[in-house]
């Protein structure tokens, strides 16, 4: 489709954006680090003194749960 | 007394407002008549008063008159004051009497009307408190304002049967016509503020600012001043509107226009008199308007069938005189400096109030009780109306300027004005034969009036009775007036000693006369007996005509009379011409301005609307519905800030 | 080490694709999965960072993980509540090729 040609090139142009901008971005130097699953762990349910993201997982949990349940709703059968 | 003079239009209007405003059960006698005559009679009774103070001396004029401020713009306050002077007081007399005995009068006249009564007497009411306003005003705007409420209030009452189509377009024809004379008026008062910078009469009589502007500009405003006159007071070439507004009830042609709205245009040009004088050219055009108005509505009158036209024509032929004196008086002020046409003027004006006002009245009583205005249908009124057709026997030979009644002594004054006056400018010779020829007439067919209305055989069937009480009363006191009004002018100092007070700082020559000098000097003249041998000629040529049978009236049908005949019943096609002129030109230019303003302006404006409703019809379009174009118009939006953000601006700061 | 440059290229290059799925493939549900793959390359960048520089406050810490865990647990809603809504159009009008509803027109 002739619509699909400047879709294309945007897109390249866009990655290409990107790509050139994140080239010339001066990165700290650094190596990467070894987190282990138990580091992801205590940061989530916090035993450190600065964040813990308890709470904001139940919440999520109560969403995930009221968006599974509206979904159910929407694709419900209408009954006649 | 002098200072509570501003009371006198109070009541009048006080009246206006209960008979208006209150409820109709509360109206008493006449549907609110009472009301009226209470409000008249008060008011002439402060009227009264305040004359009798100006007679013994005492005028208020100038810084001593109480005023109250209306409006303050900028640096210049607009008043409202009082003035009162002899001119004032004589206004006053004529306003107060008139108006009084008209609202009894109406208490009769105006019997089957029903509920239009009330709006009847409502009207009056207001248009005797704006003209006592009119005449007791202290500067130029308070004056055009209650002068504009005049021709409103004129309006109104000729209009009064509005449901008859002559009626309301009589109505509107006198308001536009004497429009385009306030115009003047407006645009003469305009000028004087614009050079002096004040309307007082106070700072432009006696402070001289009037001469101080240039010559050209003082002619144009006094002259344009005087067109507010002619068009008030019907002159040529806008009196047409005077014979149509007979359309209103009697009383309203008795009171508005024959003895107060049109005098309004005199009572104008006399106040404007100081500034007249300082322009000899205004006096000119002055005097020959008026001399060509009497002329030509005395011709008309001659052929006229109608009552009350007939009437209406004498009105604007005497007020013609009126004019025709002040404007001669004038050249006999600067010249000679004798009050003389000044006053022969105004006491014209006093004593026609008096008789005009009784024909009108009389006419109405005739009217009211044959019902039709056509003479040629009345005839024989004489044996069964004895009072009404005495008084206007009177009335007629007052007006035709037989002693010792009130019109030989003004007419003659008059005409004596303008002929000295004709020392120092041959116009006013010219202009003293159309007077004289006016006189002649004016008996003439005074009494061919009355003749066809008194006496013969009736000419049609009708059931006549003379007129109740409360109409044949007012018919009588006015016709003693009539006679004795004349008197005035040997009481006290003589009229013209009174007047002369009035004309403001030119220096006027006055030696108080015995009054039998005066007398004397009348009676020695030449000229007086000029005008009363024609007087008498008038009145015994209609008497062969009208009266005596075995004359062949239908001579005047054929020939060259034929064609004269025919001109005169058109009114000389003055009134023609205008409509013809009215119809093509000012009708031509108002749709010329009427497709204007339906093509191009409402072209404008529609093509406003036409391009934002276009435009937003092919914009619509873009909206299509489809997700995957909306995201992808986002995308690259996105693309293009990126571009701007981090190659451009980078690009422009480096600049 | 891998340059963290190579993450981020990496992420920018998946939100390409993604955005091109998004506008132009004409099943429904492949737009949806064309989401993901954008949420996914945003996922992909924090934990890069996060990765990268984990001692911030000196204590080693995880934020960046813990938001993409956050971030896949709201995917996953997102597309719940989407393909109830692809399946109500369906029994709407018959189709899910989204060139054919665009009803809020002109």
């Amino acid at each position: 489709m002739r619509t699909a040609v400047p879709r294309i090139l945007a897109i390249i142009v866009l990655a290409i954006l990107f790509i050139v901008t994140i080239y010339q971005v001066d990165w700290p130097n650094g190596a990467m680090d070894d987190t282990t699953n138990e580091d992801v762990g205590q940061t989530l349910f916090g035993t450190s003194n600065d964040v813990g993201y308890g709470l904001i997982v139940l919440l999520i949990g109560l969403l995930l749960l009221v968006a599974l349940l509206g979904g159910v709703f929407l694709a419900k059968e209408e009954k006649e | 007394m002098l200072e509570y003079a501003w009371l006198i239009p109070v009541f009048p209007f006080v009246a206006f407002l209960l008979i208006s405003l209150l409820p109709k059960r509360t109206l008493f006698w006449e549907d609110g008549g009472g009301y009226a005559i209470g409000g008249a009679a008060s008011a002439f009774i402060v009227s009264m008063l305040v004359i009798w103070d100006v007679i013994n001396g005492h005028t208020l004029t100038g810084p001593a008159a109480p005023e109250a401020t209306w409006l303050v713009i900028g640096s210049f306050t607009i008043k409202f004051g009082i003035w009162i002077d002899q001119l004032t007081a004589l206004m006053l007399i004529v306003v107060s009497v008139v108006g009084t005995l008209v609202v009894i009068y109406s208490g009769g006249y105006m019997h089957e009307e029903g509920g239009r009564r009330r709006r009847y007497y409502a009207e009056i009411m207001l248009f005797i408190s704006v003209m006592y306003g009119l005449v007791i005003a202290s500067n130029y705007l308070e004056m055009f304002i209650f002068w504009e409420l005049v021709g409103l209030c004129s309006y109104l009452l000729i209009g009064f049967w509005y449901e008859k189509p002559s009626a309301a377009s009589a109505a509107k024809r006198a308001f536009i016509v004497t429009r385009v004379g306030d115009i003047m008026f407006m645009a003469g008062i305009i000028i004087i503020f614009k050079y002096v910078g004040s309307f007082d009469f106070e700072t432009l009589f006696h402070g001289g600012g009037f001469a101080s502007m240039p010559a050209n500009m003082q002619t144009l405003s006094t002259a344009l001043i005087f067109g507010g006159a002619i068009g008030k007071s019907a002159q040529f070439p806008l009196h047409e509107w005077l014979p149509d507004a007979m359309e209103g009830p009697t009383t309203v042609s008795a009171l508005i226009h024959a003895a107060t709205m049109v005098k309004a245009g005199v009572y104008l040009t006399a106040r404007t008199y100081p500034l007249l004088v300082a322009t000899p050219d205004s006096l000119i055009l002055v005097a020959v308007i008026g001399g060509v108005t009497a002329l030509i509505a005395a011709t008309v009158a001659l052929v006229a069938t109608d009552i009350k036209r007939v009437l209406a024509y004498s009105t604007i032929s005497q007020l013609g005189y009126m004019i025709l004196g002040l404007g001669a008086g004038g050249y006999l002020v600067i010249h000679a400096s004798t009050p003389n046409g000044y006053s022969a003027a105004t006491f014209h004006l006093m004593n026609h109030a008096f008789f005009k006002a009784l024909l009108f009245l009389c006419a109405g009583s005739v009217i009211h009780a044959v019902g039709t205005n056509d003479m040629r249908l009345m005839g024989g009124l004489g044996k069964k109306m004895r009072i009404t057709s005495t008084t206007m026997l009177i009335g007629a030979l007052a007006i035709a300027g037989v002693p010792p009644l009130s019109g030989f002594w003004s007419k003659d004054e008059v005409l004596a004005a303008v002929y000295h006056a004709g020392d120092w400018d041959p116009v006013f010779t010219l202009l003293w034969i159309l007077g004289i020829a006016t006189a002649f007439m004016t008996a003439f067919y005074m009494f061919r009036m009355w003749f066809l209305t008194f006496t013969g055989e009736p000419r049609s069937e009708y059931h006549a009775h003379e007129s109740p009480k409360i109409m044949t009363v007012p018919l009588m006191i006015l016709a003693g007036l009539a006679i004795v009004s004349g008197f005035a002018l040997f009481i006290g100092q003589g009229f013209k000693g009174f007047m002369a007070g009035a004309i403001g700082d030119t220096p006027i020559h006055y030696e108080a006369e015995p009054l039998g000098d005066i007398a004397v000097e009348i009676f020695t003249d030449p000229l007086t007996y000029v005008s009363l041998v024609l007087a008498v000629a008038g009145i015994l040529i209609a008497y062969r005509i009208y009266y005596m049978p075995g004359f062949d009236r239908s001579v005047f049908a054929r020939g060259v009379p034929g064609a004269f005949q025919r001109a005169l019943e058109n009114r000389w096609y003055i009134s023609k011409f205008y409509d013809d002129f009215a119809y093509k030109v000012v009708y031509g230019f108002s749709i010329v301005a009427d497709l204007f303003d339906r093509y191009v302006i409402d072209g404008m404006v529609n093509g406003f609307a036409y391009l934002g409703a276009n435009t937003g019809n092919r914009i619509r379009k873009a909206q299509s519905g489809n997700v995957q174009r909306y995201a992808s118009l986002i995308v690259v939006g996105i693309v293009l800030l990126l571009i701007f953000v981090i190659y451009v601006v980078p690009w422009g700061r480096g600049l | 080490m891998i340059p963290i440059e190579y993450w981020l290229v990496f992420s920018s290059l998946l939100f390409a694709i993604g955005a091109y799925g998004v506008m132009s493939k004409k099943n429904a549900i492949v737009v949806l999965m064309s989401i993901e793959i954008m949420l996914n390359a945003a996922n992909i960048n924090f934990v890069a960072f996060s990765s990268y520089h984990t001692t911030l406050h000196g204590v080693a810490e995880a934020s960046g993980q813990v938001f993409a865990l956050f971030s896949i647990a709201i995917a996953a809603a997102e597309v719940a509540v989407g393909l109830g809504i692809i399946l109500a159009v369906y029994r709407r009008y018959q189709t899910i090729d989204v060139d054919k509803i665009n009803i809020l027109r002109w």
